[in-house]
């Protein structure tokens, strides 16, 4: 072969590899998997549609996680920043954040893309924007369809029906509760640089059979303050506690909501004879969507 | 194992299997996309977007034996698509190229003004024929042309790099 090609080609082999090449090379491979699993749930949530109702809550956190809609509106994500995580939701609930002092939800604005919302909570630490968003937790529940983060720009949603603070008694805790109109599809991305926590809601179909009442095993309401803070700490032994606001405008504890009455009893007892909570309990009876009401303790 | 049993193991889903050919193979892929770009962090970007596509599609690919030319042919789209979508933003002058790095050999600096005499898909053509020893046959899939193609594409280039054409290689 010709010298000045063989110099050429000995050049070439001579470029240097960097140290980062396999770390590199594993990051996209990675990359491939979560995408191979993503359009694998995809399958299986069609799939497993509709088997049973005992399944519903977790096909629902899946169909969410996968919602083809969502596919396509990753591409513009309203984020600033770079993506940090998709939260994977597990029976409603998620978090991520790495946990830091002095924190705020300094503003939150929300963004419309078609029928899709995004909420966009935004992080400071004192009064300088955030890198990295600090520790948080979603959680989404139903009866009423509910996330627990929060407020008035909220509001301006046409999804959300209310949007409030929960009191809490330890400082570093932020907490917000938003109940939604609608049922609704969502997901959760974090990002930093900076730190921001975007929510993307768009509205579902739900089947009517799956709007059935249920029974919710609650304390009585009380105006927003240390007592509900403390009413909130005796019931944490309850696996689905949650505060939530009534109609009258009140605050009271959900120890966790169930199918029938009889089950819903069952856990009532429960809690006062084995776990010891003192705290007047209710059953009470919840429409699908419907907003609690206010109970008064004797 | 050889490459084409790995292969049909990756395109069966075997991660494991994709793995190994990528350790394979990764360092060729750096290679080819520096020689595009010239600096470590767009050649690492190009060397991830390429075995990611990868990954998500080689269940497409239907014979194993043509992994490394399905591989290079997707490598050199990554480095293209990279160099379109860097063009639209920042233009960069010549003193700027590469100097985020070490001072590359000065070989290696031969070899890119060399290089740059010649267009992408030139470029294309020369490298994988002689620094990577592909047939010409494999070039021509890769680039979607014909092989007739490749050959004046080849027959040019060297005219360019002014290479001794004269008992290199029948071109026929």
């Amino acid at each position: 072969m010709d010298k000045k090609l063989d110099d050429y080609k000995q050049a070439y082999h001579d470029i240097e590899i960097p140290e980062e090449l396999a770390a590199v090379t594993e990051q996209a491979i990675e990359r491939g998997k979560l995408h191979r699993k993503r359009a694998k749930a995809r399958t299986s949530w069609v799939k497993h549609a509709g088997v049973s109702a005992a399944a519903v809550f977790v096909l629902f956190t899946v169909s969410v996680n996968t919602m083809p809609a969502f596919a396509s509106a990753l591409e513009n994500v309203p984020g600033l920043g770079k993506l940090v995580k998709i939260l994977q939701f597990n029976k409603g609930s998620a978090g991520g954040g790495t946990p830091q002092d002095a924190v705020d939800v300094s503003f939150i604005t929300v963004q419309k893309q078609g029928d899709q919302e995004s909420i966009i909570l935004n992080f400071t630490q004192d009064n300088e924007v955030q890198q990295n968003a600090s520790s948080f937790h979603v959680s989404f529940t139903e009866y009423p369809n509910s996330a627990v983060k929060d407020f008035e720009t909220l509001k301006q949603s046409p999804y959300i029906e209310d949007a409030y603070e929960i009191i809490s008694l330890d400082d570093s805790l932020v907490r917000f509760h938003v109940t939604f109109k609608e049922a609704i599809a969502y997901e959760v991305k974090e990002y930093k640089e900076p730190a921001q926590v975007v929510i993307t809601i768009s509205p579902v179909e739900v089947s009517p059979e799956k709007q059935q009442p249920v029974y919710a095993v609650r304390t009585a309401s009380v105006p927003y303050g240390e007592t509900l803070g403390a009413m909130e700490e005796s019931l944490l032994v309850a696996d689905n506690m949650r505060v939530l606001k009534d109609k009258q405008g009140g605050y009271f504890v959900e120890a966790g909501y169930y199918r029938t009455e009889a089950e819903a009893q069952e856990k009532m007892k429960q809690l006062k004879h084995e776990f010891g909570v003192v705290e007047p309990l209710f059953v009470e009876k919840r429409e699908y969507l419907e907003v609690p009401g206010g109970i008064v303790a004797r | 194992m050889n490459q084409t049993e790995l292969a049909q193991r990756a395109i069966s889903g075997d991660e494991d299997s994709f793995t190994l050919l990528i350790q394979e193979n990764r360092e060729k892929i750096y290679r080819m996309a520096f020689t595009y770009v010239r600096n470590k962090e767009d050649s690492l970007e190009i060397v991830q977007e390429t075995v990611y596509r990868a990954f998500i599609s080689v269940h497409k690919l239907k014979q194993p034996q043509y992994f490394q030319t399905w591989l290079t042919k997707i490598a050199v789209n990554c480095a293209l698509d990279h160099i379109r979508k860097a063009k639209k933003v920042v233009y960069m002058d010549k003193e700027h190229e590469g100097s985020y790095e070490q001072k590359p050999r000065e070989d290696v600096i031969d070899l890119h003004d060399a290089l740059g005499q010649l267009d992408e898909k030139s470029r294309t053509v020369i490298m994988l024929r002689y620094f990577e020893d592909m047939p010409i046959k494999d070039i021509a899939d890769v680039l979607d042309i014909p092989l007739s193609s490749v050959k004046s594409i080849i027959y040019r280039g060297l005219e360019k790099l002014k290479v001794n054409i004269g008992e290199r290689e029948s071109l026929g």
